[in-house]
């Protein structure tokens, strides 16, 4: 059985104009000591995917669809089922680690809140000496545990995140564009670092990024989704190396390597989540929009082993 | 960036801050502005028909002392007489003739000056910001009773007081959001294509200023008929026996108000009442008008 | 810190400078007001009864003189602290500012006791259910304290909890039956306990609960709404989406992480308003007969006691700009994007 398994999800938000559609009948499957890239535009719903796992979208959000993880569907579970398995088993790592932290907290304190909350009898000495250890896990000296967030520089801080996400070894790790404030050495540095930790921990973790490159070195698997769709799943050198969906397509030709001449970019607008295009969403800017594209979007299809894609050219 | 910069040259249009406004008709800030929008021109309408509205002459002294509610005397009388209810219904006119003339006042002098402050910079801006926020940071009630003590009674008198205190409050705001807006994008774009001084000030500073004027005033309009109630309550107010919800109390508590506590609580009763519905509209407009406090919308 | 210390030194600097011109505008603003401005304060006093008796005393005040010898002569004696004799009570003003600024300060520290408790819990309450009733209602709660005029709301409580439950005193601060405690700081309750005098310690409070309660009730609705606002804000913060991502308990995530962020501006306007208290609350104290700052003014401007009124005045114009410089460095401090 697959560490967690997400089937058919979808993912609307209320909001004052209407109702906002970010994930839509997604499916995904993370194992053990792999790595999945998500990857997508900004702004595709794939941050709301990485919430809606560990449950904590705002109210007035409706979730359809399931994610079952250690036998218990998360999207109907209760509230403090889910509070024991926050942090614990499954952890979440934001984008942006300069704001994450309570400017008001010191990292000791940080800790021994984490600790406690999901262990209210722990000693204090017990509760610091783990945290000691995590710390040293992601290369940051205990003894700064005193220090306040705003003492460390972008990437510590996000180490200190990083550290606050394993303190209890949890089984899956979702990173959602951990580095993508940071700039590209400490960027290398923490992704190492999650991947040895990984390999270490045995975890799985679920890399949300729009970084191509990063899919190409870090990941196992990515998924590749599009206003809330998943149009391709499959091996990344595979993926890589033959593109399916023609949004893939399109994007790999948009990354700029060494041999780069001329600059491509995908036409067209990103598209509105409130309003998207019919039928597949990606049609209005596909190369190779068929009649039927904007009539229902496709069902997901295995033309190659190992390779999901939702396109009409792939039936 | 350059859309965002001109899709907010858009939204600073007058025509959509209306219709920002009319699709909020529904919220709870919506409510609460039509509710307390309501209440006010109650207490106009009253206040105009007044000697229609009310059953006796409010100086007349209909009875001899003080007498509780009773049929024909709802709210009772006070000490010299009178009947309460007409007193208080006649006594919306002073606090919202003050309040109006004041805020009328405070406005066309403060603002003004706190457009050219902001837009101008420079050492008038320094001078002008250090007398008003001298002014500003004097307490508004003392300030208003110094002033009062020295001026003397009525109606123009108290009115003029009241303006004072608020001048300050008008300019600031004004000022500080003149300044802001100054940096934002779409008028450094505005600079970029060129467009002549008055143009940039005419189309987006105003009408994004004049969405906080409404804000101010009706927090200002509360204010400043507690100050003009609590002048009244002291004395300063206006000459005796116009009827006045401050003074009204403080005829009450002069002759003994454990005996005629009626002649007390009604008329402070209208005050909040009246000061409570402006309270509704401001929040309610700083509700809608404010996007920080909205919700976190979907990312 | 990533400012540099010395542009805070500088704005500092700054800052202090200017207020010498502020002051000055103040006190000539005080000058003009009470003493060029229209309005004879001897024939205020006197009438037209007494022609020789109103020379002698416009002799005394010096109101014969040219206006900007009286100026001057008003800014010397301002900075030597000699603000004449009150009429009404022929003592030295400055000597009765000093009698009465410990009843003010007494009643300011325990109004902000009150005002700050019943204001964070409502703001708290509102925050923490918004939109639902518990949010309405509080919110009404908060807009009537604050909009109820004070003299009216200290008649009720006088009403209510003195005439007709018979709890309390109507006013003043101590029994009259009662010795004073000896002075050590001037605040009855303090310098009781001090001298171990329980019974005045007891009576000190409860003449304090009226008024404190009447202003501070008053007050909590204006923080209570501040309190709410940032509350709202802080609980939309990235450190507290990432706590409720840890798994740590919505209870703890509103008071460890929300509140507490959201206190630190509330706590400067705290600040800002117990200094403000300081200026005496003339509307509370005259109510309740209370022997402060506020009520002197009050009983000044009824007797026409000109120098007492100035001299109050003037005192108030330094206390506020020192409050309001004291004001403007801790804003610079704690936010970087202010400056001149």
């Amino acid at each position: 059985m697959s560490l967690l398994e997400i089937a058919d999800l979808s993912v609307t938000y209320a909001s004052r104009a209407g109702a906002i559609r970010a994930v839509r009948h997604v499916g995904l499957r993370l194992e053990r000591g792999m790595t999945l890239g998500l990857v997508g535009e900004s702004g595709c719903g794939k941050s709301t995917l990485g919430k809606a796992v560990l449950g904590i979208l705002p109210r007035g959000t409706t979730l359809e669809g399931s994610i079952v993880f250690d036998g218990t569907d998360l999207a109907c579970a209760e509230e403090a089922v889910m509070r024991k398995y926050r942090g614990r088993n499954l952890s979440l790592i934001f984008q942006d680690p300069l704001t994450r932290l309570d400017p008001l907290m010191n990292v000791r304190d940080h800790f021994l809140e984490l600790i406690r909350a999901h262990e209210p009898d722990v000693k204090e000495a017990d509760a610091l000496d783990r945290a000691r250890r995590v710390l040293m896990a992601v290369r940051i000296s205990p003894d700064r545990m005193r220090q306040y967030p705003h003492e460390f520089s972008g990437g510590m801080r996000q180490r200190i995140m990083i550290a606050l996400a394993l303190v209890f070894h949890p089984s899956v790790l979702i990173a959602d564009e951990p580095t993508t404030s940071l700039d590209v050495i400490v960027e290398a540095q923490i992704l190492e670092l999650l991947q040895s930790i990984k390999r270490e921990y045995d975890m799985g973790v679920l890399l949300i990024t729009h970084n191509l490159g990063l899919v190409a070195e870090y990941a196992d698997e990515m998924a590749v989704m599009y206003a809330g769709h998943i149009v391709e799943l499959g091996r990344v050198d595979r993926v890589f190396a033959e593109p399916l969906h023609p949004y893939t397509k399109a994007l790999l030709e948009s990354v700029i390597d060494l041999d780069t001449t001329k600059l491509r970019s995908i036409p067209g607008q990103p598209p509105d989540l409130l309003n998207p295009p019919s039928g597949c969403p990606f049609h209005p800017r596909c190369p190779s929009a068929l009649p039927e594209c904007p009539a229902a979007f496709p069902a997901t299809t295995r033309p190659r082993e190992d390779r999901e894609v939702a396109c009409y050219l792939y039936p | 960036m350059a859309t965002a910069a001109i899709s907010m040259v858009r939204r600073s249009s007058l025509a959509r801050m209306f219709h920002l406004f009319w699709g909020q008709s529904r919220t709870v800030a919506g409510v609460l502005v039509w509710i307390g929008f309501a209440i006010v021109l109650a207490f106009i309408i009253m206040a105009i028909f007044a000697p229609w509205l009310a059953p006796y002459d409010p100086n007349r002294s209909i009875e001899r002392f003080a007498t509780p509610p009773s049929a024909a005397h709802p709210f009772g009388t006070t000490p010299l007489g009178q009947d309460v209810l007409s007193r208080v219904i006649w006594g919306a006119r002073i606090p919202l003739a003050v309040v109006a003339i004041a805020s009328v006042i405070s406005l066309s002098l403060g603002a003004p000056l706190g457009l050219v402050s902001g837009f101008y910079g420079g050492y008038l801006d320094r001078f002008l910001v250090l007398i008003m926020d001298s002014i500003y940071a004097f307490p508004g009630l003392l300030l208003a009773v110094v002033v009062a003590a020295v001026i003397g009674q009525g109606v123009l008198n108290v009115s003029l007081v009241i303006a004072l205190v608020y001048i300050p409050t008008y300019f600031r705001v004004i000022r500080n959001h003149v300044v802001a807006v100054k940096e934002e994008l779409f008028v450094e774009a505005s600079d970029a294509l060129a467009l002549p001084r008055t143009t940039v000030v005419g189309r987006y500073i105003l009408p994004s200023v004049a969405q906080s004027i409404p804000v101010i005033f009706s927090v200002s309009a509360a204010d400043a008929i507690l100050t003009q109630a609590g002048l009244s309550f002291l004395g300063l107010g206006l000459p005796v026996d116009v009827p006045d919800w401050g003074l009204d109390v403080a005829r009450a508590v002069e002759r003994g108000f454990q005996t005629n506590w009626w002649s007390a609580v009604f008329p402070g009763l209208m005050i909040i009442i009246l000061t409570t519905a402006l309270a509704f509209i401001s929040e309610g407009l700083n509700d809608i008008l404010n996007p920080l406090l909205r919700r976190r919308e979907a990312r | 810190m990533s400012r540099a210390a010395g542009s805070l030194r500088a704005y500092i600097i700054q800052r202090l400078i200017l207020t010498v011109p502020m002051v000055f505008i103040l006190l000539t603003l005080v000058f003009y007001f009470l003493r060029a401005a229209p309005g004879d304060p001897v024939s205020a006093i006197l009438g037209e009864r007494n022609p020789e008796l109103g020379d002698l005393l416009r002799q005394q005040l010096g109101l014969n003189e040219p206006l900007h010898v009286q100026y001057f002569d008003y800014l010397r004696r301002v900075f030597t602290g000699d603000m004449g004799n009150s009429i009404f009570t022929g003592r030295p003003v400055a000597e009765d500012i000093g009698r009465r600024l410990p009843a003010t300060v007494e009643l300011a520290i325990a109004s902000m006791f009150v005002a700050a408790f019943v204001g964070v819990i409502l703001g708290v309450v509102s925050a923490t259910h918004r939109d639902r009733p518990a949010d309405i209602i509080s919110r009404l709660i908060a807009a009537v304290l604050y909009n109820t005029p004070i003299f009216w709301f200290g008649i009720m409580m006088q009403l209510i909890f003195a005439v007709r439950l018979g709890w309390f005193d109507v006013g003043g601060r101590l029994d009259a039956r009662l010795s004073l405690p000896p002075s050590v700081t001037g605040l009855y309750t303090v310098d009781s306990l001090v001298a171990g005098d329980i019974r005045v310690f007891f009576d000190a409070v409860a003449h304090l609960v009226l008024p404190a309660t009447t202003l501070g009730l008053v007050l909590s609705g204006f923080f209570a709404r501040m309190v709410r606002a940032n509350m709202l804000q802080t609980l939309q913060s990235d450190y507290v989406e990432a706590a409720e991502a840890r798994g740590v308990r919505p209870f703890t995530v509103f008071y460890r992480h929300a509140l507490k962020n959201a206190m630190v501006p509330v706590a400067t306007t705290m600040g800002l308003t117990f200094a403000i208290l300081f200026s005496g609350a003339i509307l509370t104290e005259s109510v309740f007969s209370w022997p402060g700052m506020g009520s002197y003014v009050a009983d000044a401007i009824d007797a026409r006691d000109y120098p007492a009124l100035q001299g109050a005045v003037v005192y108030y114009a330094i206390i506020i700009v020192v409050i309001s410089v004291l004001i403007d460095i801790v804003n610079a401090w704690l936010d970087p994007r202010i400056r001149y």
